[in-house]
């Protein structure tokens, strides 16, 4: 697999970062950690919750607080971001359990979707929106693997599964997620946008 | 394991980053501050004080008063109309998120507040205007302490102020409502002048 790493060693700079806002606590401290981090917080929660929800801005809120109440017990196990996304995810989830909102894409139907092609032409639109119709299992695996480079060690220690289960995970949920790119349902200008940009 | 082709890979790396919104980052802060995880930007300040808020309203009154001035430059160097008869009426500016969260550019804003403060001025109805400084003290006899302006989700703070000549009340209240300020959900209060 030739997926980023983006998971390892922290960095001295990140670390000084954090040393910096811990004793200072000032805005001029928070304003570089909070730019090193946030889009990919942001970016976690929208694709976890889904673009249009209305729960994003509090969920990453949410995660902020948390995140820095928790900062002076961080082990640096991890980089900040990865981390914080943790945070994110468990934040995301507190909102889908709070607004009933478990009910994704049916797992069952998307195991018995057929093969279908790669997804290199999509749009990112639609890749947002497959992505945001599967099941909240697959969803989240997905997501942490793929879109933010975990490993199946740290997925599976953040969801509370084997690495074995998280890869299993992964294998459906990326078939998943071709499938209903490739559904006709999935979006009417879909194969139109393929066959342009071909 | 089904693997990823790399241009798919590179498709779902393309999301990893999404922009937060503007004033996000105020928000966050603000939540941090609320919570005690972070120091008052402002030295003996409050730590409930709203920095997304306030740096709205802030926003928000100079490019009103942008407009304004505007339209007072073209009031005071054109011929103007005689001022009609009427009373004056003081405008308060309330400000408000709100007029920053209706979608416009700052550009846009700054053009229509213009525009509006240019119609004012061209029939005579603006006698003047005023943008107040953005950091305030309210003297509060009860607790018998001069304590820094807090801003409030619902209602903010006066930023600023136009006097406006109109036959009668009614007439003002149309003039503030003609305001991009309260067209785009912003607050004025309407007072006549005594006197």
């Amino acid at each position: 697999m030739g997926m980023t790493v983006i998971t390892r060693m922290p960095d001295p700079e990140e670390r000084a970062l954090v040393e910096r806002f811990l004793a200072e606590r000032s805005d001029a401290a928070f304003a570089p950690l909070y730019a090193r981090c946030a889009p990919r917080v942001y970016g976690m929660i929208v694709h976890l919750l889904g673009p249009g929800s209305r729960h994003v801005d509090d969920a990453f809120q949410d995660t902020w607080v948390r995140a820095i109440a928790g900062l002076p017990s961080f082990q640096w196990r991890s980089r900040l971001a990865t981390w914080i996304c943790g945070i994110a995810l468990n934040a995301c989830r507190e909102v889908r359990r709070r607004e009933g909102r478990e009910a994704g894409a049916d797992p069952e139907a998307l195991d018995a979707a057929p093969a279908a092609a790669p997804f290199d032409r999509a749009e990112r639109i639609d890749l947002e929106r497959a992505i945001e119709r599967l099941a909240p299992g697959y969803r989240e695996v997905l997501l942490l693997h793929d879109v933010q480079g975990f490993t199946h060690d740290e997925i599976a220690a953040l969801l509370g599964i084997e690495p074995g289960t998280s890869k299993s995970q992964l294998s459906r949920a990326r078939a998943a997620l071709r499938a209903a790119l490739a559904a006709p349902s999935n979006s009417p200008t879909s194969a139109t946008k393929k066959e342009s940009v071909t | 394991m089904t693997d990823l082709t790399p241009a798919e890979r590179e498709a779902l790396e393309r999301m990893r980053d999404v922009a937060p919104p503007a004033g996000a980052e105020f928000r966050v802060r603000d939540a941090l501050r609320a919570q005690g995880l972070m120091n008052d930007a402002r030295p003996g300040g409050a730590a409930r004080w709203l920095p997304r808020i306030a740096a709205a309203l802030i926003a928000a009154a100079v490019l009103f008063f942008a407009g304004f001035n505007i339209g007072k430059g073209v009031h005071f160097m054109s011929e103007s109309p005689a001022p009609p008869a009427g009373h004056q009426y003081m405008l308060l500016v309330i400000e408000s998120p709100a007029v920053l969260e209706q979608g416009r550019t700052t550009e846009q804003l700054v053009s229509e507040y213009g525009a509006w403060a240019r119609e004012l001025g061209a029939r005579g109805a603006l006698v003047d205007g005023w943008k107040l400084t953005d950091d305030g003290r309210t003297v509060d006899p009860t607790s018998g302490e001069v304590r820094t302006t807090e801003f409030g989700m619902e209602y903010g703070r006066v930023g600023g102020l136009f006097v406006v000549r109109a036959a009668d009340y009614a007439e003002a209240v149309r003039i503030a409502e003609s305001s991009p300020h309260v067209r785009y959900g912003g607050i004025m209060e309407v007072r006549a002048i005594e006197g």
